[in-house]
């Protein structure tokens, strides 16, 4: 599924190619660019991605325990922890593998078709891109494996994790503006001139809660080096600004909080689940 | 008198003919003088000049000699020497040698005969030809050399000459001189506007012309006396060549642009370039002025040429900046100021540059501090240096950076999360 909406997004990308009018860092493009009604790859890799983290992890343990091959496992001659950090690891070897096949794959489609080369930095944004959505990705498979740990059932623990990634591709974005324009009213000419910038701030605050959101305004930023500012800017930030293009380090220091924190929570969801599952009894029932 | 010039003009007609070979301009001129005449006397031309001539011997007296010149009249510019050519005619076909004499001169004035570059006193006349001297105009045999004294009113003057051959056979001569103040014959070197004025670095354009007055073609060496550093050409009317002589025709006239090229860092001021043409008989000069206006320009740049440099927010960054005069004058109270974002903080080493000399450069530190909450990227710094009379202005592209400070505090976050996530696997692990 994600290999078919990843060419056709490439697909999109292409037929929409022509209405990029920046020329300058084209071939990041094919993987930003939306055609029509398509969405770009970066998106569906934001939205679908999380899809695979769960597939491979949902039922990692409780599946296991209803089948009776744990207690077998465990009485192998093993340590306890390697069952775990086996299951992680090799769920992320496999997710590593179809996103760097899937996205250098789609590079090298794109070159074939449009005749665009990468530059070196753009190679390096493209890298950047793909590790990033490797740890996102990663992130939640820890956290189905997690909820396969805590549940009992399988179809529990599916259901928990996907509840979880639609509220945070889906929902996260509406509380965030209920609580920041219940907090901050801008209904009204006057509130909003008073309360705009809060409320923004307040709403950004609360979308980079979701692990969609930080991923989603992170890769945004490193395939385009035209984003200045990930933040609310304000007119005297802009006077006597001059576009230009951050390089890559740049755009790397100006979301290394997301990268950092999106890192920081698939090792807290893989903690999570280790803990869990040492502390569990095991036996036969 | 009349008569007797009458005759010498009708004789060298028959004597040219009669010389064939030798002709000479001398001749040709008394020829064509006597052109009028020539119908009529067709037919004693022919004849035996001696015969012809000796008829009418009697009507010039006893004389067996003939003196003449060809412009027995001249006007001159008193304090000048006056030359007239002599022609001689035997009469009667004899040779004589006849004494030379100023019978009457003005009062001061002075006269010789010259022959062949000496003082004479007689001359040899030969038989059946005349002494001919006008042949050559200065290398002429025999010329009466008059000299004009300074100083006396103008009018006119006579001077009369004797040819004594002897046996009572004399001539004499008339001539009449008329003293005028009136320079006539002068040649001229002269330009329309002679005073130019423009800013350093023009290119000035002269438009002379050199009359020559002279009877003869003259040759004018030319040459130009200009301050050092100075670029003076000259181009005739029409060319495009510099030349460093030229020839204008006796009676013509011949149009010269004089180029005058400043030095590149000329000062202020009023320069004189004094043109001279030189000739072997006129030396003419003219002098050019160019008047070199004062011109303000400043330029402001940093030493390497580099306009952009790197900052980080909050956080002091220095550029050098060199400020040139380009100008030709010196420039006073010179004030640096600048034009930055919002909030942002831009002071100088110096903000104020007493003097800057005329080609002078200075340098001058701007230390540019970014505001707090300047978002990563490029902005725009507008330093101007400047006073009442010129300005120079550079726009700066600052880059301003994130700095890395938070980037290593994230770094230590994930250090410490995977130590704790070790210190978990300790704890429980292995068990």
């Amino acid at each position: 599924m994600i290999g078919g909406t990843g060419i056709a997004s490439l697909y999109g990308a292409i037929s929409g190619l022509g209405d990029v009018e920046d020329s300058n860092y084209l071939f990041l493009s094919l993987y930003t660019t939306s055609g029509n009604s398509i969405p770009s790859f970066m998106s569906f890799i934001a939205l679908l991605g999380p899809i695979i983290g769960l597939a491979l992890g949902f039922d990692a343990v409780n599946s296991e325990r209803a089948g009776g091959t744990l207690n077998r496992l465990v009485a192998q001659p093993i340590y306890r922890d390697s069952i775990i950090i086996g299951k992680f690891l090799a769920g992320t070897a496999v997710i590593a593998t179809i996103i760097y096949t899937m996205g250098i794959g789609l590079g090298a489609v794109g070159i074939l078709c449009t005749g665009v080369k990468p530059s070196g930095e753009e190679v390096w944004r493209i890298l950047v891109f793909l590790t990033f959505t490797v740890v996102y990705v990663a992130f939640w498979l820890a956290i189905s494996i997690w909820f396969s740990v805590v549940c009992r059932h399988a179809a529990t623990s599916a259901l928990a994790s996907i509840a979880l990634w639609v509220f945070f591709a889906i929902f996260m974005s509406l509380v965030a503006r209920i609580v920041a324009n219940a907090a901050y009213p801008i209904g009204d000419e006057y509130h909003a001139m008073i309360n705009s910038y809060n409320n923004y701030t307040l709403n950004l605050g609360l979308n980079r809660i979701s692990p969609y959101y930080l991923y989603s305004e992170a890769v945004s930023t490193i395939m385009n080096p035209t984003v200045r500012s990930v933040n609310v800017v304000t007119m005297d930030q802009l006077v006597g600004a001059v576009s230009g293009y951050l390089s890559l380090g740049q755009s790397l220091l100006l979301v290394w909080p997301n990268l950092t924190g999106l890192a920081a929570l698939m090792l807290i969801a893989f903690g999570g689940s280790y803990i869990g599952f040492m502390r569990q009894e095991i036996r036969s029932n | 008198m009349r008569r007797k010039k009458l005759w010498s003009k009708r004789t060298g007609v028959a004597a040219a003919v009669l010389m064939t070979a030798a002709m000479t301009l001398g001749s040709v001129t008394a020829g064509a003088a006597g052109t009028s005449e020539a119908g009529k006397n067709t037919e004693p031309v022919k004849e035996e000049v001696g015969t012809e001539l000796s008829g009418n011997d009697t009507d010039s007296g006893d004389s067996g000699i003939d003196m003449s010149t060809a412009y027995p009249g001249v006007t001159v510019k008193a304090g000048e020497t006056v030359s007239f050519p002599l022609d001689f005619l035997s009469l009667d076909g004899k040779g004589y040698d006849v004494a030379l004499s100023a019978v009457s001169l003005p009062e001061n004035w002075s006269g010789y005969f010259r022959g062949d570059n000496q003082e004479i006193t007689k001359i040899h006349v030969k038989p059946g030809t005349t002494a001919d001297t006008a042949d050559a105009g200065d290398d002429s045999d025999a010329q009466f050399s008059l000299s004009v004294p300074e100083g006396i009113e103008e009018g006119t003057y006579e001077v009369e000459l004797e040819a004594d051959a002897g046996e009572g056979k004399t001539d004499t001569l008339e001539l009449e001189v008329t003293v005028s103040q009136e320079e006539s014959g002068q040649s001229d070197f002269t330009s329309e506007y002679p005073q130019q004025q423009g800013m350093a670095g023009t290119s000035f354009s002269f438009e002379t012309t050199i009359v020559n007055n002279r009877s003869t073609n003259q040759t004018y060496s030319l040459s130009a006396d200009a301050p050092a550093g100075w670029q003076v050409t000259f181009t005739p009317s029409g060319e495009s060549a510099n030349v460093a002589s030229l020839s204008v025709d006796a009676g013509g006239s011949q149009g010269l642009t004089v180029g005058v090229v400043p030095p590149e860092k000329v000062e202020k001021g009023e320069y004189t370039i004094s043109c001279a043409a030189v000739s072997a008989n006129d030396t003419l000069a003219q002098d050019l002025t160019v008047e070199i206006t004062g011109s303000y320009a400043l330029t402001l740049s940093t030493p390497d040429g580099c306009l952009s440099f790197d900052a980080y927010e909050n956080k002091e960054a220095s550029v050098t900046l060199s400020i040139t005069n380009t100008g030709n004058v010196d420039l006073t109270n010179l004030n640096l100021t600048s034009s930055a974002p919002t909030d942002w903080e831009v002071t100088f080493s110096e903000s104020t540059i007493d003097t800057l000399e005329a080609g002078a450069t200075k340098e001058v530190t701007a230390y540019v501090t970014p505001c707090e909450n300047a978002v990563t990227g490029d902005y725009v710094t507008t330093i101007t240096a400047g006073n009442s009379e010129t300005s120079a202005s550079a726009d700066f592209r600052v880059s301003v950076k994130t700095s890395t400070t938070w980037g290593i505090a994230a770094i230590g976050v994930i250090v410490v999360l995977v130590v704790i996530l070790g210190v978990i696997f300790k704890k429980y692990g292995r068990r």
